[in-house]
């Protein structure tokens, strides 16, 4: 029998290529996954042209071919809590047991040695209680698409804890060094690096609510277009690209750069998100409790392989016990956020998914927008 | 607008499903792989996060006689499930109940059907509706 690729589709975008023959059984299938994906055989489910696969069945039966695709669901982790400590840990202010548990897994993730998270639990932290605006606030309330008034968010900025929290953060040596060391841009500037971020400037910069805001109108006049823009070298850099981040810290004009992402996030789609954590970046979603994948523009890792959520996103970690209870709302995946302009995407003959999906994200959920880039191929 | 006739809107489907270009949440193919009529489709759909439906996996059985594209198909859970729009005794989806298939469009697909059940599924009102057991079917 001959052996021929087929794809395995997992929930969260991932997928892998699997060379498979048609006399192997379904279970065989399973225990290839499971060494190659690391998905125990028994949490699989396989799941293909609307069938669910049985154990003892051949992938002939199915008549799976060549480029064919099986769904992969993850069935429930057997011990939900032992998966999540540092997402229990971070959730100080809002402990309900729910929220911690739809909290994604991959929190843990990549945080290295340090973590920042579970430094919210110190005692230095203890103090802040950065009071966090609701979503309802932010306009996230009923549809999820608003943008928050910009004076809300200035309100937000004005509020001395607010600031204070900030100050902290950047103050803070270990903080600091996290997030360099998580950015290769910053890691290659070497010492300068941390200079810079300590800088007052930076500092002033993600702290003055004035600067902040004229960066949002400025934003705003500039409509979509960094959602168009070219990556590193256009003056608004695409939010979320490291390239960004670096040049936040060296170039005047940049300041633009973290403030980008506030307003493309929160058009974004992103209804559960962080929305202060996407202040500082919108790589949040990603990270910071905020729910993986959904996040505004440039918070789609997949999208960006160079993209690093980390380094903005440390300011969102500071808030991430509040976060965490409004995260519930989060998982809804892309085609239910975006059900009605998904539907009129495709009565106007845009027909994949995928790339409808990326448009409106970074459209921010506009049907106008997600076509313009449909068409001139950003996406 | 020139029309997609059936077939050729059916096949599209089908390589849709069986590639698996469509959303995650679900999937569906020809319940007889050589059935060149296209009209007996299996589909699933993960049940929505969040919801008394979470890791559920539900079957569903979907007709697409010679009307189709221009009539709705036939739509029927083959799992158990408790949602105001589906028949209790055999899991037909009431037509009159479930706004996707009583204001059909020939635009609309077998995974929109999908995807807005799904939706309700996940619907305030119906996501805490108590459940049947896993694995029973009407």
């Amino acid at each position: 029998m001959s052996e021929f690729a087929i794809t395995i589709k997992m929930t969260g975008d991932a997928k892998h290529q699997l060379n498979v023959t048609p006399s192997m059984t379904v279970l065989q299938l399973k225990e290839k996954i499971a060494t190659d994906l690391d998905v125990s055989v028994d949490r699989q489910r396989l799941i293909f042209s609307g069938r669910v696969m049985k154990d003892n069945d051949t992938l002939e039966t199915y008549k799976i071919k060549e480029g064919h695709s099986i769904h992969l669901v993850k069935g429930p982790v057997k011990s939900a809590t032992t998966s999540t400590p540092a997402a229990a840990t971070a959730n100080t202010a809002a402990s309900s047991p729910s929220a911690a548990a739809t909290v994604p897994t991959n929190i843990e993730a990549g945080q290295g040695s340090f973590n920042p998270l579970a430094g919210l639990t110190d005692a230095r932290y203890a103090g802040y209680n950065i009071p966090m605006p609701t979503m309802e606030q932010l306009g996230f309330g009923t549809d999820g698409m608003q943008l928050p008034a910009e004076n809300q968010l200035e309100q937000m900025m004005d509020n001395p804890a607010f600031q204070e929290g900030m100050r902290s953060m950047l103050s803070n040596p270990q903080m600091l060094d996290y997030m360099i060391q998580q950015s290769p841009q910053l890691r290659a500037m070497g010492p300068a690096a941390r200079e810079l971020l300590q800088s007052d400037y930076i500092r002033n910069m993600l702290t003055n609510p004035q600067a902040m805001r004229s960066m949002m109108e400025l934003q705003r006049a500039m409509g979509g277009a960094s959602g168009l823009g070219g990556a590193s070298a256009s003056a608004f850099p695409t939010p979320g690209n490291p390239n960004a981040a670096s040049s936040a810290s060296t170039t005047p004009a940049s300041g633009a750069s973290s403030t980008t992402p506030a307003v493309d996030a929160s058009t974004g789609a992103n209804p559960a998100a962080n929305p202060f954590a996407s202040l500082f970046g919108a790589g949040a979603g990603a990270g910071a409790g905020a729910g993986a994948g959904l996040g505004g523009f440039g918070a789609n890792p997949f999208l960006n392989p160079s993209f690093n959520p980390n380094l903005m996103n440390m300011f969102g970690a500071a808030n991430a016990a509040p976060t965490t209870a409004a995260a519930t709302a989060d998982t809804r995946p892309p085609e239910e956020v975006f059900q009605t302009q998904l539907r009129q995407l495709n009565d106007m003959g845009f027909f994949d998914f995928d790339r409808n999906v990326t448009a409106l994200r970074r459209s921010g959920g506009s049907v106008e927008g997600a076509i313009e880039m449909l068409f001139n191929g950003s996406v | 607008m020139s029309k997609v006739p059936r077939n050729f809107k059916l096949l599209e489907e089908l390589e849709k499903g069986e590639k698996g270009l469509g959303p995650d949440s679900c999937s569906y193919g020809l319940a007889d792989p050589n059935d060149i009529t296209m009209t007996n489709w299996n589909a699933t759909i993960l049940g929505p996060p969040n919801s008394n439906h979470e890791n559920r996996i539900y079957s569903l059985r979907i007709i697409c006689d010679n009307n189709y594209p221009e009539k709705p198909p036939i739509v029927k859970f083959i799992s158990k499930i408790n949602l105001p729009c589906v028949d209790k005794s055999n899991g037909t989806i009431i037509p009159q109940t479930f706004k996707t298939l009583s204001n059909w469009s020939r635009s609309y697909s077998i995974e929109i059907i999908l995807l807005d059940l799904r939706k309700l599924m996940a619907d305030p009102h119906n996501k805490k509706l108590p459940q049947p057991k896993e694995g029973e079917t009407f």
